[in-house]
């Protein structure tokens, strides 16, 4: 109890300390409680500037994307994975789907840049087939589709594994006794499969809305230059460039403030939501 | 007409303006107590090093006050010694420094860095931060612990670091009691840097930090495949609209004539200097500051950029290449151009050989206005020493002094070519000849030459054309140099929030220049810089500059 407890204290509360630096103009040369207090205006300034609102906006769309095109993709990978019922080609293609999930954003992006880029795989077969070229890579308006299409690239089959296990629990007689009473795989699947998955599927929609304000940092920061900050920037970044970069750590800091804030409204909004629709949720 | 003479008037107002700060006269009105300040205005200003020049060989092409370079078409036959003593205590020194090459070879395996250890009397610990990462490295070095900091560091001028000024006044040595005045004449190397990079690199609080690295005024230079652009039609004397029908002529297929880098803006600077645009900001006879920004050339250079890039003259990869990837590409011949230093001749003529022959280009003219070039400021960076004892910052002084040995002696041999029979063999004309080894053991990969050197001169071993051209070069482009005024001063909110106010604007110019924006949003995003600490930055500039002038 106690290291897990002083784990807590050290690293989770302790660190909560730090974000005093939003009310602050933080100069690291001067430290935590010599740099001048500022109050609201490091949050003032954040409200007006219009590249924050840009980057939020970025983060929503992006976020609001995942929602609709990823999120569903695990979910329909593992019912079609549990319905194989020859093992060895399950867990071959089990394997398959989970390798790209360790691959890193580095390795993803210069993927994708090889095969959809201006000198790319695809542009290079289109041209020689006399076809129009496709402008997909560095094009600010299919930036966002790009993203979420790598995200379900990598990690629509790591994303199997919590549903997987939710369907491993499913009881093998409901489906059998369903059979009998005539129920065809697609009342079995809504009257069956779907019930039992349902408090998981929940769990992770509430999860994933506490993190609506991360939509990926390293995937948006290595492909930020080549389409620019209007299309690219989400929240993270933006910290990053503000704080990091920038050296106005006190801004960042109300920013990142902002979307821990956010996120925290959202996940206890949607975790009262659930409790009223009757669901368990993340908590009671 | 009016444009030119505007700048001309600018230039030299500028010029003026900075050579004539007459040090000591002024003394402190403000309290001392307010250590934080950066300012120098109303500050006891420290006198700049006395000059001294460093003995060193005679040059065969003249150099002019105006600022072009000494040239030397031979190596000097008797190489002197400019420094009597291993100036090192045997310690172990920490370094930290920019670089535009690849990484070197381990100590223990690179005998050029055994070499330097060895002269300099110190064991030398290299921290190397390659240039695209260099903004992101030094931002989280300047927020760490200050014990933990490098005893050496070069900061680079390329960048607005954030806090840079406020980080060197608190966490570095101030070396004003060791340099200052006739004080640096105990380091006649260093007394060998004129008053005009000292000036460039600026006073902070009115004291003296660093030393710089003196350059000469040609700043950013397109530098041309001179075979690709003289076939497709180039001359001297050309125009804006030659200049783009050279670069329609200069691209086919996969060839493209113009290159740039990622963070170049397109080789905006290139670009905005032919427009007679303020580079960054220039100062009017009242002392007024004009930021290039607000400036119409400035946005006209931005459009005409615009319409090279939407008629597919330049490379398709010009937002995210780096310059070493941009050079392979100039070198291969896949672009027929590209924005980098003018120092970069010293890398450019031998890499290029067998390739294909680069050439500095001369600025087109505007609208019947003749184009100007890009002043550099004269300091390139400046080294900055961690905070220790007396005897240690002498001690480290020692060593940049060895580092600033001029051309035509053996210690600058040394730094600048390593070991003969090792790293170089002697051509026929004596000169230093790069060997396979000088060529992955280097002062490019080991950057020694970015901590202190000598004021720079014209010369290529085994070229003496190509420095005649350069010099022949300089003599046109030196008079119509286009100075940043604020090189130099201190802005207070330059300072606090210049990072991201520049990258701010720097992403605009980006997206206007590759499509993705209008000039209508470049128009928005000038009135943001505004307000958001461009008037301000005016303001203190002009403060500054009333002080030291």
């Amino acid at each position: 109890m106690m290291p897990g407890l002083a784990y807590f204290l050290v690293f989770q509360y302790g660190a909560l300390v730090g974000n005093v630096i939003a009310v602050k103009e933080y100069v690291p040369f001067d430290g935590l409680w010599n740099s001048p207090w500022v109050g609201p205006d490091n949050f003032q300034r954040m409200f007006e500037d219009a590249a924050f609102w840009d980057s939020v906006l970025n983060t929503l769309l992006i976020s609001v994307l995942q929602l609709v095109f990823f999120f569903p993709v695990p979910l329909a990978l593992a019912l079609l994975l549990h319905s194989l019922t020859w093992s060895t080609v399950r867990r071959f293609v089990q394997s398959v789907a989970y390798l790209p999930h360790f691959l890193s954003w580095v390795i993803v992006v210069a993927l994708f840049q090889q095969v959809l880029g201006d000198t790319g795989m695809l542009n290079s077969y289109l041209g020689d087939i006399g076809l129009h070229t496709v402008d997909i890579i560095g094009n600010p308006d299919a930036f966002k589709p790009l993203v979420v299409a790598q995200v379900i690239w990598k990690d629509a089959g790591w994303g199997t594994i919590i549903f997987l296990a939710a369907l491993s629990l499913v009881d093998e007689q409901l489906y059998e006794a369903a059979a009998i009473d005539g129920a065809g795989p697609w009342r079995r699947f809504w009257h069956v499969t779907l019930p039992a998955i349902r408090p998981v599927i929940i769990l992770l929609l509430i999860m994933r809305l506490g993190e609506i304000l991360s939509v990926g940092f390293e995937q948006m920061l290595l492909q930020r230059d080549a389409v620019g900050p209007e299309a690219a920037e989400v929240i993270d970044t933006f910290v990053y460039f503000q704080g990091i970069v920038g050296g106005d750590y006190g801004y960042a800091a109300a920013a990142g403030l902002f979307k821990g804030v956010v996120g925290a409204v959202l996940v206890y909004a949607a975790n009262k939501v659930a409790h009223r629709l009757g669901e368990q949720g993340v908590y009671k | 007409m009016t444009g030119m003479s505007r700048r001309a008037a600018l230039s030299s107002l500028g010029a003026a303006g900075a050579a004539v700060s007459v040090p000591g006269l002024l003394t402190a009105c403000s309290g001392s107590s307010d250590g934080g300040d950066t300012a120098n205005a109303g500050k006891e200003l420290a006198p700049w090093p006395a000059y001294r020049p460093a003995p060193g060989a005679k040059p065969d092409l003249r150099p002019t006050d105006q600022g072009v370079q000494p040239g030397y078409t031979s190596y000097p036959a008797d190489l002197t010694s400019s420094v009597a003593r291993t100036p090192g205590d045997g310690s172990t020194v920490r370094v930290m420094s920019v670089t535009f090459g690849t990484p070197p070879k381990e100590a223990a395996q690179n005998r050029f860095w055994q070499a330097i250890e060895k002269a300099l009397g110190v064991k030398v610990e290299f921290t190397i931060v390659p240039q695209t990462d260099y903004q992101q490295k030094m931002a989280t070095v300047m927020a760490g612990d200050p014990d933990s900091l490098p005893d050496i560091i070069n900061v680079f001028t390329g960048f607005v670091l954030p806090r840079e000024a406020e980080f060197v006044q608190r966490r570095a040595q101030d070396l004003t009691p060791f340099l200052s005045g006739r004080a640096v004449g105990d380091y006649p190397n260093l007394a060998g840097i004129p008053t005009h990079a000292w000036r460039d690199m600026g006073r902070i609080g009115g004291r003296i930090y660093g030393v710089p690295l003196e350059r000469p005024v040609t700043g950013s230079t397109l530098w041309l495949n001179q075979g690709q652009f003289t076939d497709a039609g180039m001359a001297e004397g050309w125009t804006s609209d030659d200049f783009a029908a050279v670069a329609k002529r200069g691209t086919h297929g996969t060839t493209y004539a113009l290159g740039a880098s990622a963070d170049s803006l397109f080789g905006n600077a290139v670009h905005s200097a032919a427009h007679n645009s303020p580079q960054n900001w220039a100062v009017d006879k009242d002392g007024t500051f004009h930021a290039g920004y607000t400036d119409e050339r400035f946005k006209a250079s931005v459009a005409f950029q615009a319409q090279l890039r939407k008629d597919g003259y330049y490379h398709p990869d010009a937002t995210s290449l780096s310059t070493p990837d941009l050079e392979t590409l100039f070198y291969n011949g896949t672009v027929g151009s590209m924005q980098n230093g003018f120092g970069a001749y010293q890398h450019l003529y031998a890499d290029a050989e067998g390739l294909m022959s680069p050439a500095p280009a001369l600025p087109y003219s505007v609208g019947g206005t003749p184009g100007g070039h890009v002043a550099a400021r004269r300091s390139f960076g400046y080294t900055v020493l961690k905070k220790a004892e007396k005897e240690r910052i002498e001690m480290l002084l020692r060593l940049l002094d060895y580092l600033a040995a001029p051309f035509g002696t053996k210690e600058w041999e040394l730094t600048h070519f390593g070991l003969e029979g090792v790293h170089f063999t002697r051509g026929k004309d004596g000169s230093p000849q790069p060997a396979k080894l000088g060529e992955v053991e280097n002062n490019t990969n080991l950057p020694v030459k970015y901590l202190a050197e000598a004021p720079q001169v014209l010369f290529l071993p085994g070229r003496p054309d190509a420095v005649r051209a350069l010099h022949a070069w300089q003599q046109k482009v030196v008079p119509v140099t286009i100075r940043d005024a604020s090189y130099g001063l201190q802005s207070r909110t330059n300072t606090r929030r210049g990072t991201t106010l520049r990258a701010s604007m720097d992403d605009t110019i980006t997206a206007v220049i590759a499509g993705r924006a209008s000039l209508s949003d470049y128009d928005a995003a000038v009135r943001r810089w505004r307000s958001g600490g461009g008037d301000k930055m005016a303001e203190e500039y002009a403060e500054e500059y009333a002080a030291l002038t």
